[in-house]
């Protein structure tokens, strides 16, 4: 009887000790990873300062950390010379229209994979993993061939219709869909509601969280998207911002750090504002998708 | 009494299955925009990739056939030999160092911090784009006026022509790249872990286990599908690279990084050579084909020793 009073004090006490020593180690790992985390991100803030630098002050040695002058010159000359918004215009427009339309024929795919038995099912859906695992991008060749030929090249059709429906999402919607309880969709066909209808009024309300884990990256791979739209788009009108940017590098302007760098901050700006919008989707998001 | 258990199992599920049959007709107009998408901008540029890579083809004249010729070049093209050593010695660098740091945090994150804010910040490199990424690097990697040069000067090391090296260009390259995507993978692999039951580990401290030993005989073996799905993802990937060293080296120098997609993009959009440029995209695919049956035949043994 006694023995089983002390035990339980002694525990305590020696715990005290465990929980004060992690307590240490939680707080030494806290720091280690906090100035390892601060490293990791250097480099991005690094090219913030940077392009609000001087071409001089970038030039300089030894090397300023914090602007002597700020300056916004960089980024003038992208609205002034370098026709951003035409960019910025393309790259949004490709994005949006390629996530809708991910979010329309993936879930359309998904849902019949998902609900709906018909022959070939399984080869339909054999295929998509097949491009799911082998991209269509290493088949850029041919398809510029193809493109060409029917006269799209330099269009916004070549640079979105080719990545309509991610394979990805298909998987992603099939996946989601596949938990929606049957006896849901066979209420609503007892009352009466045509295939579509189920489709539109029942099946994707439930699809929130999906269609945001779509909706973001497949917006994440648009708008960095660059051996196509280099291909594709080959007058500066249709150009994206990646592929804006690094003609721009590759020219006569090839150490003019300063406006690179601006580049560089005007086209992750949108994708960092949403990151910090929507953080909770984005890492869902991610670690859900890769894992397939 | 077990017969007449069995029927009112059996029946429900035979009504809806016999009412499933015919669902072609509703099926075909959900399949039909998804379906198109696929044959024209996968199935046709196959088939048409295929058929290119036995003709001589400059895009402006039709392509004329030439059999196997193209294949046979194929075999002693050096500078395509050159471009799947320098592919493979990319992959094998990206592969190797980003998996094990990878795996590293991952471990940090299960067993220390579950921070959102951490994770965040691991995940930013990957949200920004290739081009960026590789620009930035270019800059901090310059050899008169790059921060690192500079640093390295300053404690007395040698400067290194980190893009103009042949021994350092593809090095250089996929630290670049382990830098971007280190963080997506960790994870990816952490949330692998998610699915390793906390009592396994109370029970092994219970037993006295260290760290190390948690790690080597409870994460690690029950991780390795999982593992085993993110490595090779990442090495399909690894083979396309194409977007950095685009901007960094346009394959220099002396096509120490030309690796094959750049060699593709060469052949095709400088020299015009449509037909050849599509030989070597189908030896393209078909590494990445074999990669990906050996994904599937993983992805059919992916039982871990949890299930």
């Amino acid at each position: 009887m006694t023995a089983l009073t002390t035990t339980p004090k002694a525990r305590t006490k020696k715990n005290a000790g465990v929980v004060r020593r992690r307590a240490t180690l939680r707080m030494f790992t806290y720091l280690g990873l906090g100035v390892v985390g601060i490293l990791w991100i250097l480099p991005l803030i690094w090219m913030v300062l940077g392009s609000l630098k001087t071409q001089a002050e970038i030039l300089a040695k030894p090397p300023t950390w914090w602007p002597r002058e700020f300056t916004l010159e960089n980024f003038v000359k992208w609205f002034q010379e370098l026709n951003f918004g035409q960019f910025f215009t393309n790259s949004v427009v490709v994005a949006i229209l390629t996530v809708l339309g991910n979010i329309v024929f993936c879930s359309m795919l998904g849902y019949a994979l998902a609900k709906m038995e018909f022959r070939g099912k399984k080869i339909l859906f054999g295929a998509v993993m097949v491009t799911l695992m082998v991209p269509s991008v290493a088949l850029f060749v041919p398809m510029f061939v193809i493109v060409s030929k029917i006269g799209l090249v330099n269009t916004y059709g070549a640079l979105i219709l080719p990545f309509l429906t991610q394979p990805i999402g298909v998987f992603l919607m099939r996946q989601f869909i596949m938990g929606i309880p049957d006896e849901i969709i066979e209420a609503a066909r007892i009352d009466g509601a045509g295939e579509f209808r189920i489709f539109s009024r029942v099946v994707m309300p439930l699809c929130g969280a999906p269609v945001a884990t779509l909706s973001i990256i497949t917006f994440l791979f648009s708008w960095n998207n660059f051996l196509w739209p280099l291909v594709a788009a080959q007058s500066q009108d249709m150009y994206t911002l990646p592929v804006a940017l690094s003609l721009y590098s590759t020219g006569q302007n090839s150490t003019d750090y300063g406006v690179l760098l601006a580049g560089s901050v005007l086209v992750i700006a949108p994708i960092v504002i949403l990151f910090l919008l929507l953080q909770r989707y984005f890492i869902q998001g991610v670690a859900t998708t890769g894992l397939k | 009494m077990t017969t007449h258990r069995m029927q009112t199992i059996v029946e429900p599920s035979r009504r809806r299955s016999s009412r499933r049959r015919n669902d072609f007709a509703v099926a075909i107009l959900f399949l039909a925009p998804a379906t198109v998408g696929f044959v024209a901008f996968y199935v046709w540029p196959s088939i048409r990739g295929l058929y290119l890579s036995f003709t001589d083809y400059n895009i402006f004249q039709a392509p004329v056939w030439v059999g196997l010729k193209n294949y046979e070049k194929l075999l002693t093209d050096d500078k395509m030999w050159n471009s799947i050593v320098v592919t493979l010695e990319y992959v094998a660098i990206n592969i190797v160092f980003q998996t094990i740091l990878a795996l590293l945090i991952a471990v940090l994150m299960q067993r220390l911090i579950r921070s959102t804010f951490v994770r965040g910040i691991l995940l930013m490199p990957y949200l920004v784009s290739n081009v960026v990424v590789a620009l930035v690097w270019l800059w901090m990697l310059d050899y008169q006026m790059g921060i690192t040069n500079q640093l390295l000067e300053w404690i007395g090391l040698p400067r290194l022509m980190f893009f103009g090296s042949e021994q350092l260009v593809i090095p250089t390259i996929a630290f670049v790249n382990i830098w971007r995507f280190m963080g997506y993978t960790a994870l990816l692999i952490f949330a692998g872990m998610q699915s390793i039951p906390n009592t396994v580990y109370e029970a092994a401290r219970v037993d006295g286990a260290s760290e190390w030993q948690m790690f080597r005989r409870i994460t690690l073996p029950l991780l390795r599908p999982n593992l085993a799905m993110v490595v090779i993802t990442s090495m399909i990937g690894s083979f396309q690279v194409f977007d950095t060293v685009s901007v960094t080296t346009q394959g220099g120098p002396v096509d120490a990084s030309n690796v094959i997609q750049m060699y593709i993009y060469k052949l095709a959009f400088s020299q015009f050579k449509f037909g050849y440029a599509s030989a070597v995209s189908v030896v393209l695919m078909l590494i990445l084909l074999v990669i990906s049956i050996f994904q599937l035949r993983l992805t059919r043994a992916n039982s871990s020793d949890l299930v």
